[in-house]
């Protein structure tokens, strides 16, 4: 669903990704990982569509369409979802209106009507449920004095209602305790099925242990290193980065 | 204009309210020879310095006429609550049929001021012009000329339990002037809240001046309400003087949306100990609107609290200054003052002069102000889009986010809804009104 061929990004002058190859089929799911600054977020950024980031060479395909020319919202609404590294925190905009508009929008998308307010609210509380949210976080702004275990839970949280096709998780793990990352792993787990696609963007191996890879990427210096199974994420835990270049 | 106030001053004085109170045309004379002697002031006095009354100053303008055109929907549509005492001003003139006092007894007084300049002249005599000294043109200018207003008397301990909708509605000919003078006198222990309202019916161009002077007794509990939605060609000048006394408390909110040059001066005197005030606001420009909001809060006793805070958000050629004098006087120990100012800007040419201004004689006191100016925050605005909120809905978003704060400060979930209707309307957003609560 998701093809990437020799991508290469500049920020200002900066060539960050040197020339990305990368394909994620339905039901499948890829870890990227890499040393800091390797360019994962970049990579992420670029797939979701964001600003600031110069798109020199190559092509990305989001089933079958050309996503280089679709703004953020319309890739949202195709299906691809961001869980971002650093969510941002909005004060004077309820969690409960975004999760609402974000699912409409969606919705409106897929050619169904707006989500009858009563039905929506029994949904998100029992996405809420299984992510051990409580209720007081859809009336409060979005991401506002939540803790950084929280904002990642409330990435979790839009990602389950939404049922993106395509789901990239930045650094998802980070900032969590064992806990938390048990409750965020059964989520991710739990939208994992054989139409869906899958990229876990991470630092450390820890986040596979419960949710295992069908493939392991490693990015380092604008470039996918090394391609392997989930045996290489163990590699890397054990050898580190350094040797992989080679 | 001066030479054309004197030809309006003798067409119009014998139609005047109180035209027979010798002390009343003696202080309208007093004025009219301070206004043709100062005019309107001008960009070199540091006080409008960035609001240029140059235009206005060249132009002539007419008393407003009565009007019979109004109905009575035009006005419960704007009201909020059709159950509220409501006082409703015409072109400035007193319109008693589409006026409705709910809550009359023998401790309170709601009145227009013509009727009460009749009814309670001595008390009229004692605190007209008391609050407000003669020491600016735009009070000459209304004193010279005011046509009516609302006069509220609160005995001591009269809870008013509907709120006082003061409701000032346009509808002349081009080049007209309104002149409104309001009074309240809050006794000790009284609570009432009041809003007043501007409207207009149509697009002609006019010049409203508005004073109130409210006397706060001690403990007294006042909210004062402000809803400024003139038209595009209006001119309004407004000048708002409070005097606290012991444990008096004053909570202030306005909203301006509309009018092309719009000038507030709101000056509270803190006279005594313990007397609070909160003074906040919310103004919304867009195209080449002008809006000057110019406080000055004086702690005169200790233990006396202001709290200020005051929020602009500005879109295409739009102006808006914001200058916040505190003076804290020598005996005013303990003094706790606060003040911010935060402003959003939507285009590259909109703009904000923001000042804030603390004169301190003595030493023990907290004092803080704060301003700020910013845009849209690119990476919120990014956050939205990426969960298929589209581009233009989730600038409103985050715009309405920056002042939604300030509305939900309002306690009166009748008020709050008034507010945050007018605010979202003005920002083309009324399609948030039903998420907004």
């Amino acid at each position: 669903m998701l093809k990437i061929e020799n991508l290469q990004v500049n920020v200002g002058d900066k060539n960050i990704l040197q020339g990305i190859d990368l394909e994620v089929k339905a039901g499948e799911v890829h870890a990227i990982m890499g040393p800091n600054g390797s360019g994962k977020s970049t990579l992420s950024n670029v797939i979701a569509g964001k600003d600031g980031y110069d798109i020199t060479q190559g092509k990305m395909t989001f089933l079958n369409q050309d996503l280089t020319t679709l703004e953020p919202e319309d890739r949202a609404r195709k299906g691809l979802f961001l869980s971002f590294q650093y969510p941002v925190e909005i004060p004077g905009v309820s969690n409960i209106y975004l999760l609402k508009a974000a699912l409409n929008a969606k919705r409106a998308e897929d050619g169904l009507d707006e989500i009858d307010a009563f039905d929506f609210l029994q949904l998100v509380k029992s996405k809420m449920a299984e992510l051990k949210m409580d209720e007081d976080f859809l009336y409060r702004d979005i991401n506002s004095g939540f803790s950084g275990g929280e904002k990642k839970r409330n990435e979790i949280l839009q990602m389950s209602l939404l049922e993106p096709k395509l789901a990239i998780l930045d650094e998802t793990d980070s900032g969590l305790d064992i806990d938390a990352l048990k409750i965020v792993a059964e989520g991710i787990n739990r939208l994992r099925s054989a139409d869906k696609g899958i990229i876990l963007v991470t630092h450390y191996q820890r986040l596979l242990d419960y949710v295992q890879p069908d493939f392991v990427h490693v990015l380092a210096k604008g470039k996918i290193q090394k391609s392997g199974d989930k045996s290489l994420a163990l590699t890397l835990e054990k050898s580190g980065y350094a040797g992989i270049n080679d | 204009m001066q030479q054309h106030l004197i030809e309006q001053y003798q067409q119009h004085k014998q139609n005047f309210v109180g035209y027979k109170d010798e002390w009343l045309v003696e202080l309208r004379e007093e004025a009219l020879a301070y206004f043709l002697d100062k005019g309107l002031p001008t960009t070199k006095e540091e006080h409008y310095k960035y609001t240029n009354l140059n235009k206005l100053a060249r132009s002539s303008y007419h008393l407003s006429h009565a009007s019979s055109s109004v109905s009575k929907e035009q006005i419960s549509n704007r009201v909020i609550n059709t159950s509220n005492n409501i006082l409703v001003f015409i072109n400035g003139y007193y319109s008693a049929s589409h006026s409705q006092i709910v809550e009359s007894h023998n401790n309170l007084y709601i009145a227009n001021f013509a009727t009460a300049l009749k009814e309670k002249n001595k008390l009229i005599t004692n605190y007209l012009g008391k609050q407000v000294s003669l020491d600016n043109s735009i009070t000459a200018l209304n004193t010279v000329m005011h046509q009516d207003g609302a006069v509220i008397l609160l005995d001591k301990n009269v809870k008013v339990e509907h709120p006082i909708e003061l409701v000032f509605i346009h509808h002349d000919d081009d080049k007209s002037m309104q002149h409104v003078r309001n009074l309240v006198i809050a006794s000790e222990n009284s609570q009432a809240t009041l809003i007043e309202h501007h409207y207009a019916l149509d697009e002609s161009e006019y010049l409203k001046t508005i004073i109130t002077e409210i006397d706060s007794g001690a403990n007294s509990q006042l909210n004062y309400y402000k809803l400024q939605c003139e038209n595009k060609n209006a001119h309004q000048l407004s000048q708002l003087d409070v005097h606290q006394h012991q444990d008096s408390h004053f909570n202030y909110m306005s909203l301006d949306i509309g009018g092309k040059l719009i000038r507030h001066d709101i000056n509270i005197k803190l006279l005594s100990s313990n007397a609070t005030c909160q003074l906040n606001g919310l103004y919304i420009a867009k195209s080449k609107q002008h809006i000057d909001n110019h406080t000055c809060i004086e702690h005169q006793s200790p233990y006396s609290t202001s709290m200020e805070n005051f929020k602009g958000i500005l879109d295409d050629k739009a102006r808006a200054v914001f200058n916040g004098r505190v003076i804290v006087q020598e005996g005013a120990i303990k003094t706790n003052a606060q003040q911010n100012n935060a402003n959003l800007l939507l285009s590259n040419d909109a703009e904000i002069d923001t000042k804030p201004q603390l004169e301190i004689f003595n030493d023990d006191v907290q004092c803080a102000h704060g301003a700020t100016v910013g845009q849209l925050d690119e990476q919120a605005l990014f956050y939205l889009c990426a969960r298929g909120i589209d581009q233009q809905q989730a600038k409103t978003l985050l715009t309405f986010g920056f002042a939604k704060a300030l509305i939900n400060a309002i306690s009166d979930s009748r008020i709050r809804h008034k507010f945050t209707e007018l605010a979202l309307s003005k920002l083309d957003a009324e399609q948030l009104i039903q998420e907004s609560f």
